[in-house]
């Protein structure tokens, strides 16, 4: 079952606190980037007007609407700073999962950092390539949508095709991409292969060991769920300052679930690649395998 | 309790027995009926079109003779493209797009004739009678525009002239051929696959003959003229009020609704006839098919028929109930419902969110969430228009803000006053009412360009809808709040008391408001209704200065200045309120006139925040933020902190997601 890797993903993700504040701090980072110009824009437009208290705690559009026609300049120029932010998510992205598969998997002998230095340029690479496969799921979606909508017109078929199968198309397809992508970069940094390689490695991955998909599923849910929370918390006005703090440890938990998910996952990488070995250098695995069953 | 449950019963059937067969609670005539129609008609699904046989009844209502007659043939706006509507439209109506089937309609008059016994019954085949012909006698006219090929309007002359309060009857034979449904009208294949039919501006109707006096013909004219439009893309109807007594033959299968009530209902031979008669209406229009899942309620006098879509079966009781407030309110704010009916349709596309006399199509979607209030809108909304457009008839050519901007008025009123601060949407601690939602829509949207008087098609860069319904509403709104609601209320009530079934204009309804209120109100109408003024007035600046001790006791005094500015070409008095450190205020009022002004106060405490219009009564005011000034020293950064800080904590989880992809 998954649930040796799992409790292994955990213990992971707890022995690891600065790998999850690493990833945290730099999520939080870009955040504020975004967002200090928006507090100026804001204060100028609103700090001296009376209204600040009365729209931080009740909603009225009328005034809203004001602040954004007031505050439209710098709303527009941080829509421009999207082109640079996005890419530079991506890249951390793909960089930091290859730093953070390479300190778990080495014990920690080997820094994120040093991960990253070796990995990097291949682990971009190997993100770009997955772009390809993304924008066939893309076109796969909009090819069912149009299919869809000519086999079930009308507003009932809309309702069921816009708003269930689309989403959960997308996110099933994407999450399956991510999947992949998770044990492509494994088989970069871990099994050591070419990048192509790694690639089709990873396409077969969760066909050839299905426990990867269970496992899989079980932390998107956990990181469904810490994501959610804090939605959940921000919806009333209260004490803004708990509620951000709130917040933020949820966060950091999500960042502390990246950590056990690839933890889980290098530990089932590393099983399922021992069981696949001649049986002589199973002598060393056997210990890890009786604990799993 | 059952005794009187059965008691309650029994009044309540007595009650609905006395209206059932008669269109309005009326036993005389509400109207003066100009015109009277007997139609019989069939429908033909399979070729999308209605075969009928009208008999109409038309008496001169001026003090000479009239020697032409003057219809209306709307279906043909849909002829072919080269009609003003559709070239006005370019095929786009209201967020819709002409069918891709066959988008084409029309009405062709195979006969028309001045009968020869007006006694005898309407014959669904009339006899040739070469005397009384006049079918040669049809020509299209073009009153708007110089589109020659534009079918829209026809001119009949008559043979001999009618005299003054002598009447004339035409017999007509026509088949109105119904375009697949974008603009209000025609036919959509529904859900199931079969069809819906929205019957509505179908028929060969005969336009207004206006008098001398009545609305802009001048008292002295020497006679009365025909106010006939063409159809525009941005305009609706306007006709005289009469009486209907409509035939009309469909399948056996189909459930039908119409205007008025059901006279009477039999099925021979797989087809179903139905005879509906209205009253002291002044249009008629009818819907059919055979998925209609028919249901119906009372509210007081008046039968309530819903004839819904089987996807929004769970929505029915939304209907009534949206429907129930809107008969209370208008009830109580406007006036008494005259008529014993009202058909709720749940159409398909652009046939929905349309009035009809006693008939108006909603509209709604499948699993509508409750905490949307589209259904309720709508319904509201076009319920409304019984009144503005119904009962009194304006000239929706001309003003349309008479019908559809003094209705939005209500409507935003009334939904707000139901449903609260969440009336439009309610939905995670973001609500926002219809009324901030219609003065977001006009002030934010060139409120500069479009006056509320101008005819409906000389609209230009979409301006119809901001000038017919969100501007007239904010004016209307601004105004109950400078006249006050009691007064307003009487207004409306003596509005629609004097002109119900008299076709009034903009004029007519500014006497009215003028004589309850009691107050001149040109300088009002003249910026916002006639003309295009619009203003922002704003807290330049305030400062305090000390200028020395007040008293023996030496407690400080401080002379505190506010600068006002007005920006825009519009007027409208202000008020100020100064609250100094203390918490006591001082209000001010200011006519507004001038450019800017300075208010100089004198307190024993600095002055701290200057408010204009503290209780939001000018709504027409574009910009409210800028009403309100506090000193830099109590800077207020709440809004800002409390956005940046969510907005941090979302943009992280967007981060998180969006990196999910990758």
């Amino acid at each position: 079952m998954s649930y040796g890797y799992f409790r292994r993903g955990i213990s992971t993700a707890v022995r690891r606190p600065a790998l999850a504040g690493l990833l945290y701090g730099v999520n939080l980072v870009i955040g504020l980037l975004v967002t200090v110009p928006i507090y100026l824009a804001l204060n100028s437009a609103t700090a001296t007007t009376g209204y600040s208290s009365d729209l931080a705690t009740q909603f009225d559009i009328v005034l809203w609407v004001d602040v954004m026609e007031d505050t439209r300049p710098v709303l527009t120029g941080l829509l421009f700073q999207l082109f640079w932010i996005f890419p530079l998510i991506l890249l951390w992205k793909a960089v930091a999962s290859v730093g953070v598969i390479c300190t778990l998997h080495t014990q920690g002998l080997r820094s994120f950092w040093q991960g990253i230095g070796e990995y990097a340029g291949r682990a971009i690479l190997l993100a770009v390539t997955f772009l390809v496969p993304i924008a066939a799921l893309f076109i796969g979606i909009v090819v069912s949508f149009f299919i869809l909508s000519a086999v079930w017109p009308g507003e009932v078929g809309a309702y069921w095709i816009n708003l269930v199968f689309l989403p959960v198309s997308l996110v099933a397809g994407l999450a399956l991409l991510d999947l992949m992508h998770d044990y492509a970069r494994m088989e970069l940094v871990i099994g050591k292969k070419k990048v192509l390689e790694s690639i089709l490695k990873g396409f077969s991955w969760p066909f050839r060991h299905f426990k990867s998909v269970g496992l899989y599923v079980v932390w998107f849910v956990i990181a469904l769920l810490l994501l959610a929370i804090p939605t959940i918390i921000d919806v009333r006005p209260g004490g803004l300052w708990a509620v951000f703090a709130v917040q933020q440890l949820f966060l950091f938990g999500r960042a502390g679930v990246t950590v056990g998910w690839f933890g889980s996952e290098i530990d089932l990488y590393d099983s399922a690649l021992t069981a696949e070995l001649p049986a002589i250098a199973r002598v060393e695995a056997e210990p890890r395998l009786a604990e799993e069953n | 309790m059952l005794k009187i449950t059965i008691l309650i019963l029994a009044v309540a059937s007595c009650f609905q027995g006395a209206y059932a067969r008669q269109a309005t609670l009326s036993e005389e005539p509400l109207s003066d009926r100009l015109v009277a129609y007997t139609m019989v008609v069939a429908l033909d699904p399979d070729s999308k079109s209605v075969s009928a046989t009208q008999r109409l009844t038309w008496r001169n209502p001026d003090r000479v003779p009239v020697d032409e007659l003057q219809f209306h043939l709307y279906l043909n706006a849909f002829k072919d493209e080269n009609s003003t509507f559709m070239k006005e439209s370019g095929g786009i109506h209201r967020g819709f797009t002409a069918g891709d089937q066959d988008p084409w309609g029309g009405i062709d008059i195979t006969r028309m004739r001045i009968a020869t016994d007006p006694a005898t019954d309407v014959s669904p085949s009339l006899a040739p009678d070469p005397g009384s012909d006049l079918l040669d006698r049809i020509r299209f006219i073009h009153p708007d525009d110089e589109n020659e090929l534009d079918q829209t309007v026809v001119a009949v002359s008559l043979p001999y002239s009618v005299q003054p309060g002598e009447s004339i009857t035409l017999d007509i034979d026509f088949e109105s051929r119904l375009p697949e449904i974008f603009s209000r009208t025609g036919w959509k294949t529904g859900e199931s696959g079969n069809p819906f039919f929205m019957v509505a501006q179908w028929f060969p109707k005969i336009a207004v003959y206006e008098i001398p006096g009545q609305r802009f013909v001048p008292e002295d004219a020497p006679r009365g003229a025909w106010n006939a439009h063409q159809f525009h893309k941005n305009s609706e109807f306007y006709a005289d009020f009469g009486t209907y007594d409509v035939t009309i033959s469909v399948p056996e299968t189909y459930a039908l609704g119409a205007t008025g009530f059901l006279e009477s209902e039999e099925i021979t031979d797989g087809i179903r006839t139905v005879r509906y008669i209205a009253d002291d209406v002044h249009d008629f229009a009818w819907t059919a098919s055979p998925d209609f899942l028919v249901y119906t309620d009372q509210w007081e006098h008046v039968a309530i028929r819903l004839l819904l879509q089987p996807a929004h079966e769970a929505q029915a009781q939304r209907y009534f109930d949206a429907a129930k407030v809107a008969f209370k309110y208008y009830a109580d704010w406007v006036g008494e419902y005259p008529y014993t009916t009202l058909t709720l349709v749940d159409g398909i596309g652009g046939a929905n969110g349309m009035e009809y006399p006693t008939l108006i199509t909603g509209g709604t979607v499948y699993r509508l969430p409750e905490w949307v209030r589209a259904l309720e809108l709508v319904t509201i909304h076009e319920f409304g228009h019984q009144y503005f457009y119904g009962l009194l008839a304006s000239n929706e050519f001309e003003e349309a803000w008479l019908d559809e901007g003094v209705n939005s008025y209500i409507e935003t009123r009334l939904v707000d006053a139901e449903y609260g601060p969440g009336s439009v949407i309610d939905f995670a601690g973001l609500q926002f009412t219809d009324t901030d939602a219609q003065r977001i829509a006009y002030t934010k949207n060139n409120p500069s360009r479009g006056a509320l008087f101008t005819n409906s098609w000389e609209y230009q860069f979409g301006d119809y809808s901001k000038a017919s319904y969100m501007k007239p509403a904010t004016v209307l709104h601004t105004l109950e709040r400078y006249l006050g609601w009691e007064t307003m209320r009487e207004f409306l009530r003596t509005y629609y008391d004097t002109w119900r079934f008299r076709h009034p204009t903009t004029r007519d309804l500014q006497d009215v408001a003028e004589s309850v209120s009691g107050k001149d109100l040109d300088w009002f109408f003249d910026q916002f209704v006639y003309g295009t003024a619009t203003f922002d007035y704003k807290i330049h600046s305030l400062s305090n200065r000390r200028i020395g001790t007040a008293d023996e006791n030496d407690s400080v005094t401080y002379e505190s200045r506010v600068i006002i500015v007005r920006t825009g070409d519009g007027v409208f008095p202000q008020t100020l309120r100064a609250t100094f450190r203390d918490g006591s205020e001082e209000i001010r009022h200011w006519s507004g006139e001038d450019s800017w002004t300075e208010m100089v106060f004198q307190n024993e405490e600095r002055l701290v925040e200057a408010f204009i219009d503290p209780e939001n009564q000018v709504l027409l005011d574009t910009n409210r933020l800028n009403n309100r000034q506090i000193l830099r020293v109590d800077a207020d950064n709440s809004l800002a902190r409390t956005a940046q800080l969510r907005l941090t904590s979302f943009i992280q989880q967007l981060l998180i997601v969006f990196s999910g992809i990758f």
